[in-house]
């Protein structure tokens, strides 16, 4: 099998730039049918990922990698989990979780009680619940600032 | 849904190898205990749901600017949101 040809821009671009192709084979938990992805760094902001899920092209996620915004923050696999990202002994997956980006509140929150581990050899990974813990699903880590120029504000007569 | 009535001490299994048990009922709260090989993931049903509609709100629909997006590094994570209403003193 030959690989495509590589595009200028994909030759200027680091090998980190490149999309990766991610599998989670349960789905996501409640979307079940989103199981294919595409996984590449936000050239613009190199703290996020975007994963692209391929079934359907309206569901995009921005992800983080917690440890980069809270230093303590833990994941916990089980056996099972590590079985069944097929993970060696003392291999260990990429841990990410996805930003909530509420526009109108101008506030960012991450999922930490439901983080996204990936065997990062294979690509293969499944979404985890931190049940142990008190992580909330929206831990705010940001904010959101909307650019001054807003084509939606209507002009009130006159 | 099979629907059993079980009293403190009694319990029910499933499936020859998941053994749910009722230690106690305390007013409204009633104490299980689950025995299950360790390979059975058991999750308090909330949980799912927080993580499920969280999905549903993560999931962009449009693309965003990601020159608007400021993240900052912050206090530890089990801090944070079950006090969100208090004010830094």
């Amino acid at each position: 099998m030959h690989s495509s040809i590589p595009t200028v821009m994909e030759r200027r671009s680091s090998r980190a730039n490149r999309p990766r192709r991610v599998d989670f084979p349960e789905g996501l938990i409640g979307c079940e049918s989103w199981r294919s992805f595409e996984l590449r760094v936000e050239p613009e902001q190199p703290m996020i990922s975007v994963l692209q899920c391929l079934d359907d092209p309206e569901a995009c996620f921005l992800l983080v990698d917690p440890f980069n915004l809270i230093p303590d923050y833990r994941v916990r696999l089980t056996a099972s989990d590590r079985e069944f990202l097929r993970l060696g002994d003392v291999e260990e997956p990429a841990v990410f979780c996805t930003l909530t980006v509420n526009e109108d509140e101008g506030m960012i929150t991450a999922n930490l009680l439901g983080p996204l581990a990936i065997n990062k050899r294979t690509g293969l990974g499944r979404q985890l619940v931190q049940s142990a813990t008190d992580y909330s699903a929206r831990h705010r880590v940001g904010s959101y600032v909307r650019e001054v120029q807003d084509a939606g504000s209507d002009a009130q007569g006159g | 849904m099979l629907v059993l009535t079980r009293k403190a001490g009694e319990s029910l299994v499933i499936d020859g190898q998941i053994t749910v048990s009722v230690l106690g009922v305390d007013g409204e709260r009633i104490r299980l205990g689950i025995q299950a090989p360790p390979h059975i993931l058991v999750l308090r049903q909330e949980l799912v749901k927080e993580v499920q509609v969280e999905n549903c709100r993560a999931a962009r629909k449009q693309p965003i600017a990601m020159n608007g997006i400021v993240l900052s590094p912050l206090a530890p994570a089990g801090v944070q949101a079950s006090k969100a209403g208090s004010v830094a003193s």
